[in-house]
């Protein structure tokens, strides 16, 4: 279990937090829903150890996360920054990977495979001359296969075809273990119903509810009554409610269309 | 050997900049300096003496200059690296200190590879030119002198990315990144100008003072080496013991700082890396 106490987060001392005051507990498969720029791939960062935390705590299965050194098997992480460690091809990368956590290389071919990379694109490039799309697939199959029992996927789908989304959400559900996938694209409620989902807005996260429940809920900007969530935008307050009482959450396509409605 | 330690050392190996720069460019020197700029020529044992301390002197001063073209790189590699060194020693199973160590190795083993290879061209090329092979007196304290160099130098670049990483001023990375050249080329001065007691302050300036003596077994000067070479003016010899002490304390400051500086360092993100 990832446990989030207080988080808060500023790149630098002057700035606004980009993470404010999060609290969460995430057991399960979750998704994290919020459009650009709102602090999700800050809040995977500052849970991998990637970025200084203003204040708070992230205690990985009982373990303070400083104290965490040299231990593969706990937390694995998407972000392709972290798997460019030599000026060498990505299959190079993906074997020193496999080879540091644990993780079956074979299995992680056939899966990248499956993706459209191919073992001799692998070979023939640096990670960093992968497409953007292609990036995030080998950066993604690398944290699903590295036998880690957390794993923060930050927008695996973007700039995946339609065919190859489709191989991931299966890859995804057979996974066992702790999932966190942030994503601003809604359709993927539709697709991991189960999952229980958060959304951030500028630096919060609310929630939480499952991915089924948020599918065919409606946002209402204002404060609502009969609101399963409340959150604020740019100082406006919006409501989830279910039903159609207002602007269908699986409309909106991605969240980033929120702060059109702020707009409007 | 560990798999990270082989790929560490096939990437400095296999790196396009790195051996342009560390071979490439100090080969081009190297052929200067034999064909070119070396006039000694004749058969008396003192001609041989000086055609010999002239070898020794172009595989020192190039050896350390392809040893700080190489730091260079090895600066820009650590802070590239530095968000996935964080991740990896984290959640892999190298922990810190065997990151430490696999990466120092790795990177030492390849500045060797470099310094060696340009010392035994100097000594393939002067033997084509004038017949003489001039192996060192002393090849174990050339090797120790060679293995010290790649340690500091290593350690300098070391301290110069975590200091740009700790500090947050990305953009000074360009200009940084050079400062194992530029201690390179002031100890390159000594061919031309005579440090005085400097030479025992300026880091690692005092290096090539160690190599030549192993290589030829005389005491050389505080600097001014071709003065040294080609006039009968005595120059004031090096002290060897106080040249020792300050390699070695110049490269322990620069392993403390990297030790104290890596504690902070949390990696830099990509959205920070504007060179």
């Amino acid at each position: 279990m990832i446990e989030v106490v207080n988080l808060h987060v500023k790149y630098r001392w002057r700035q606004e937090p980009v993470i404010r005051d999060v609290h969460a507990r995430f057991k399960d498969k979750h998704l994290i829903l919020g459009p650009n720029g709102s602090g999700k791939t800050t809040l995977f960062r500052a849970i991998a150890g990637l970025t200084p935390i203003s204040s708070g705590r992230i205690i990985i299965d009982g373990v303070n996360l400083d104290e965490i050194y040299g231990k593969p098997g706990v937390l694995a992480i998407n972000l392709s920054e972290v798997y460019n460690v030599f000026h060498l091809n990505a299959y190079d990368h993906l074997r020193l990977f496999m080879d540091l956590t644990g993780g079956d290389f074979d299995l992680a071919l056939k899966m990248l495979g499956d993706l459209g990379l191919s073992t001799d694109l692998l070979r023939k490039r640096k990670p960093w001359e992968l497409s953007a799309g292609q990036q995030k697939a080998f950066s993604t199959v690398i944290a699903l296969l590295s036998s880690a029992r957390h794993i923060l996927l930050d927008e695996p789908f973007e700039q995946l075809d339609p065919a190859r989304k489709g191989k991931l959400i299966e890859h995804l559900r057979e996974h066992k273990g702790v999932i966190l996938l942030n994503t601003h694209e809604t359709w993927l409620l539709s697709a991991l119903k189960d999952w229980s989902t958060h959304l951030m807005f500028e630096g919060k996260l609310c929630g939480s509810m499952s991915a089924g429940e948020l599918v065919e809920a409606s946002l209402v900007v204002g404060d609502s009554a009969d609101a399963m969530l409340r959150f604020t935008v740019s100082g406006k307050t919006y409501s989830l409610v279910r039903g159609e009482g207002g602007e269908p959450l699986s409309n909106l396509i991605t969240l980033d269309r929120i702060y059109e409605l702020t707009l409007s | 050997m560990t798999l990270y330690l082989r790929l560490k050392i096939k990437e400095m190996l296999t790196n396009p900049e790195l051996l342009g720069w560390g071979i490439g460019f100090i080969e081009f020197w190297v052929l200067m300096w034999i064909f070119v700029f070396s006039q000694v020529s004749g058969e008396t044992p003192w001609k041989i003496y000086v055609m010999k301390t002239n070898i020794t002197m172009a595989y020192s001063f190039l050896g350390l200059l392809s040893m700080s073209s190489v730091a260079i790189g090895l600066s820009y590699s650590l802070f590239h690296a530095s968000r996935a060194a964080r991740y990896i020693t984290k959640f892999t199973r190298i922990g810190v200190l065997r990151f430490i160590v696999e990466d120092f190795l790795g990177s030492l083993v390849a500045i060797l590879i470099f310094a060696l290879t340009i010392f035994l061209s100097v000594i393939g090329l002067s033997y084509v030119k004038w017949g003489i092979l001039a192996l060192p007196e002393n090849p174990l304290g050339v090797m120790a002198d060679l293995v010290i160099a790649g340690i500091a130098l290593y350690w300098l670049a070391y301290m110069i990315a975590l200091a740009v990483i700790v500090s947050r001023r990305t953009r000074a990375l360009t200009m940084t990144s050079y400062m194992p050249l530029i201690v390179g080329f002031i100890a390159y001065s000594q061919l031309w100008i005579d440090l005085g007691n400097l030479v025992y302050v300026i880091p690692l300036c005092s290096l090539p003072a160690l190599l030549t003596y192993h290589g030829i077994g005389a005491f050389p000067p505080t600097g001014a080496y071709f003065a040294w070479l080609t006039s009968d003016k005595p120059l004031p010899a090096i002290n060897l013991r106080l040249a020792a002490i300050s390699v070695f304390t110049w490269t322990i400051i620069f392993i403390t700082l990297s030790l104290i500086l890596l504690r902070k360092s949390r990696g830099v993100p990509v959205e920070e890396i504007r060179l």
